[in-house]
């Protein structure tokens, strides 16, 4: 809306409906009146002019009748003997008879009479009556020569004088023969004080009657001269409309026959307009009560429909004023009523989103606040605009010291970017990404408190903001320290372990030494001069004494297995391995035809299944089913017809390998100690062996990372177990 | 078997040498056995120093090295034969109770030319003995006892 120019729209519909019926109504009255006004005033007028018309006959032929009356006795007294003899022979007695013919014409018996003249021929005067007035001084010979020729046309042209106008009747006076001997004027006033008055009761008072020469130049309204009116007056029976001293007039003129008159009847519009005013007058009335019933009919009609209107506008306001809450009370079931029904609906829908909508803010707000982290949100300028309890608690500071603080002021000089400006976002940005994460949080007090730190990009509708969740590491950063103090400590005591075990090991590997050094010397020496002392008692028949010696070489040989196998099992323990894959299945078949070739004298049902490919040292893992076949075989070789079985399962990346026979057994309350150094569960009589290979068999297993197990029963065979892992460069299924 | 080359035996032990000599001497060749009785014995042999001042005729066919000994052990002397000039091409054979490792692979390194462990059983002790000194005394041909290597 431009102030200064009006517009309907301005307007409430409430004033605009009222306004607009009343212009319609105002224009249709004006209209009707208008239009009824002019069809009455012309009617009027049309009145007015026949009136006019009828008037001005009338008039014109009383007027006619008067003069012709007047020429008519004129032209009789002009005619007599005494006016004839006067002219003849003029004498006193003659003059007095004249005067006596004249008489009817006097003063006294015609008020409007003014002199008698009588004039000859040759334009001397006869006699004048009364003799003290005087002639006329005026031209009469035009009358006096028409006067002559047409004795009917006797009235004059109206002069003006200083008596008021005038107006003449001459006749010409004739002898016996017809021949003109003289002329009689007689002189009347046209103008009569009390003229007016009768004519007006005639035409009316508002009427005026206006009399002139037919040529136009002299007027008089029978009271005074007046100028000449401003139209111009013909034959014609015209009305015609004029102004006269600024009111309009109505006027029609007519000739008065017989004379060179010419008269007009004026009225003024008013006389006969009044009844048309009178009806506009009653009319305007009329429109106007019509106009005031109309406009307040509409003001109601309009305040009735404008009512639920305004109820609407004002929920409506104050809905938008947040007040949602507002219902609109409204029964009807018009559209208005729909309209409202439509508005409540909708009012309890945006209550509904409201509370919606608040609950989730009120949902998001608490997440926001009990948010194990502190979390703030920093804008473009890296100020804080909002921040949860735990930041003011990490910070030291309030919600309200914190909130536009600079995120700067928040952390330690050393992380401020000295080419970004002071508050700048990139600054914050920079600030809060040092150090991947971790850095140290500055609190009110000047402490540091070791933070790590997440930094999320939030694009809203105000802009870009960074969303940081701080979470407090001291604990943390201790245990780590801590940790890493233990481990320090760990470290150090591995290290030292591993040095005693080192310096353990040296002693055992000296121990070992001696063993294998000093041990085995004495056992030679007591084995050598054994056999130099059976040597020497061979000759002596004594059977006894030759076993004894024999015993004691056999036992010292026996020693010097056990030990090479007890320094064999060390060496186990000590000698580096060199893993790599190994066909199992191989290894197995090289083994058995091997062991077959040795034990050459026994059938031995072998049975060997699928084998996968290991990763183990080849020369140990000979070793291993060396010791666990020959074992087999050892143990089964009484058996009638021995069998021997190796297979595989694949469990969890591991190889289970399986040796079963189906010889002598073995007790499974013993079964622990059948893989111990010197252990047996036989008798060495029964099955040779030093009792060190399954021990053997369990170190090197154990070494390659497997386990080793028998299930066995007396009698009935045993089966050894041991696992490998997989090869992992060529796993086969 | 006329041409014997001498044979050292170096052995600290009275009884090993006794089962030694008797091994040799099954063979006949015990006469043919120069002994010293440690490590420090042998380098004055071979340097003809102290009570060898006065040794005459050649270098040793062969050296029958026992490595644990008092004093110097059988590898510092192998190490010393094989550092000097005038030894360095002397077979040397350890014999010796020692089945370590290190012992067999630091041996080798200095450059022995034969490790034999006495086995325990006298048989075999005899026949290992039987061996070396045959081969060693009768089948090898040593070095020239003359030659010097030049430099």
């Amino acid at each position: 809306m431009r102030p200064g120019r009006f517009s309907l729209s301005d307007l409430s519909i409430k004033h605009r409906l009222p306004l607009l019926i009343g212009i319609l109504l105002l224009a249709t009255i004006l209209g009707s009146t208008w239009a009824s006004y002019r069809a009455t005033k012309q009617a009027a007028i049309a009145v007015g002019r026949e009136r006019l018309l009828n008037l001005t006959q009338q008039l014109a032929s009383l007027l006619q009748q008067s003069a012709s009356a007047l020429g008519a006795k004129t032209l009789t007294a002009a005619n007599t003997p005494e006016v004839r003899s006067l002219f003849q022979s003029k004498s006193p007695e003659t003059e007095a008879k004249v005067k006596n013919v004249f008489l009817p014409f006097n003063t006294a018996n015609d008020p409007n009479a003014l002199q008698i003249e009588l004039w000859r021929v040759d334009g001397s005067l006869a006699l004048i009556i009364p003799e003290s007035s005087h002639p006329e001084a005026v031209d009469l010979s035009l009358e006096f020569k028409q006067a002559s020729v047409d004795p009917n046309k006797s009235i004059g042209e109206i002069r003006i004088t200083e008596g008021g106008a005038l107006y003449p009747i001459v006749v010409a006076t004739k002898d016996e023969s017809g021949k003109v001997i003289g002329y009689l004027v007689r002189w009347r006033r046209i103008t009569a004080p009390d003229a007016r008055g009768q004519l007006a009761q005639l035409l009316g008072s508002d009427a005026g009657l206006f009399i002139g020469n037919a040529k136009g130049e002299v007027w008089t309204d029978l009271v005074k001269v007046v100028p000449k009116p401003s139209v111009v007056l013909g034959a014609k029976m015209e009305t015609v409309q004029y102004q006269r001293d600024g009111e309009s007039v109505l006027a029609l003129g007519r000739p008065i026959n017989g004379t060179p008159w010419f008269f007009m009847v004026e009225f003024p519009d008013h006389a006969f307009l009044q009844p048309a005013r009178r009806l506009l007058r009653s009319m305007v009335l009329i429109g106007l009560t019509f106009l005031i019933v109309g406009v307040l009919g509409a003001f109601f009609l309009s305040k009735s429909i404008t009512r639920p209107l305004q109820s609407l506008t004002n929920a409506a306001v104050a809905i938008s004023g947040g007040d949602y809450s507002r219902e609109v009370d409204l029964t009807q079931k018009d559209e208005l009523g729909t309209l409202a029904n439509a508005f409540n609906t909708m009012g309890a829908q945006i209550r509904e989103d409201q509370a919606e909508l608040e609950r989730k803010i009120r949902e998001r707000s608490i997440l926001f606040g009990a948010a194990p982290c502190a979390m703030l949100m920093i804008d473009q300028q890296g100020l804080v605009s909002l921040s949860n309890t735990q930041a003011t608690t990490l910070f030291g500071y309030s919600a309200n010291e914190l909130l536009g603080r600079g995120v700067d002021e928040l952390f330690p000089d050393r992380y401020r970017n000295p080419e970004a400006g002071r508050g700048s976002f990139l600054a914050a940005k920079e600030t809060l990404a040092r150090d991947n994460g971790e850095l140290y949080a500055l609190n009110k007090d000047g402490s540091e408190v070791p933070v790590e730190i997440g930094l999320n990009t939030l694009q809203t509708p105000e802009g870009e903001f960074i969303l940081a969740s701080l979470v407090d590491i001291t604990t943390r950063k201790q245990a780590a320290e801590e940790i890493a103090r233990l481990n320090e400590d760990l470290e150090q005591r591995v290290v030292e372990r591993t040095e005693q075990l080192v310096a353990v090991n040296k002693e055992l590997e000296s121990f070992s030494y001696s063993v294998s050094h000093d041990l085995r010397a004495p056992l030679r020496h007591l084995a050598g001069f054994a056999a130099l002392l059976h040597k020497e008692i061979s000759v002596e028949p004594d059977e006894t004494r030759r076993r004894y010696v024999r015993t004691i070489v056999d036992s010292a040989s026996r020693m010097g297995d056990l030990i090479d196998g007890l320094l064999g099992f060390s060496r186990l323990g000590r000698a580096e391995m060199q893993k790599r894959p190994v066909q199992l299945q191989r290894m197995v078949t090289d083994t058995v035809d091997e062991l077959a070739h040795e034990n050459g004298h026994k059938t031995v049902k072998w049975t060997i299944g699928f084998l996968p490919d290991v990763s183990a040292d080849p020369t140990l893992l000979r070793l291993v089913l060396t010791n666990l076949l020959s074992n087999a075989v050892k143990f089964s070789r009484d058996r009638e017809l021995p069998e021997i079985r190796i297979e595989s399962t694949i469990a969890e990346g591991e190889v289970i390998v399986s040796v079963k026979d189906n010889g002598a057994g073995f007790d499974m309350n013993y079964a622990d100690k059948l893989f111990g150094v010197f252990h047996r569960l036989h008798r060495s009589d029964e099955f040779d062996g030093t009792g060190i290979g399954l021990a053997n068999v369990r170190r090197i297993v154990q070494r390659h990372g497997g386990r080793t197990w028998a299930e066995g029963e007396v009698g009935r065979g045993a089966t050894f177990y041991f696992t490998l892992p997989l090869s992992p460069e060529r796993v086969s299924v | 078997m006329t041409d014997f080359k001498r044979i050292l035996l170096v052995e600290d032990d009275a009884r090993d040498l006794e089962l030694t000599l008797v091994a040799l001497g099954e063979y006949k060749l015990a006469n043919e056995v120069d002994v010293v009785r440690d490590g420090l014995e042998a380098l004055d042999y071979l340097n003809r120093r102290g009570a060898y001042k006065l040794r005459g005729g050649m270098n040793p066919g062969v050296v029958l090295l026992d490595l644990k000994m008092p004093r110097v052990d059988g590898l510092e002397v192998l190490k010393f034969i094989r550092s000097e000039e005038a030894l360095k091409m002397i077979p040397v054979v350890m014999l010796t109770s020692s089945r370590e490792e290190r012992d067999i692979i630091e041996s080798y390194k200095l450059g022995v030319n034969a490790y034999v462990v006495k086995p325990v059983d006298f048989h075999q002790f005899l026949e290992a003995i039987k061996q070396i000194g045959v081969f060693w005394a009768l089948v090898n041909e040593p070095p020239p006892p003359t030659y010097v290597e030049k430099g």
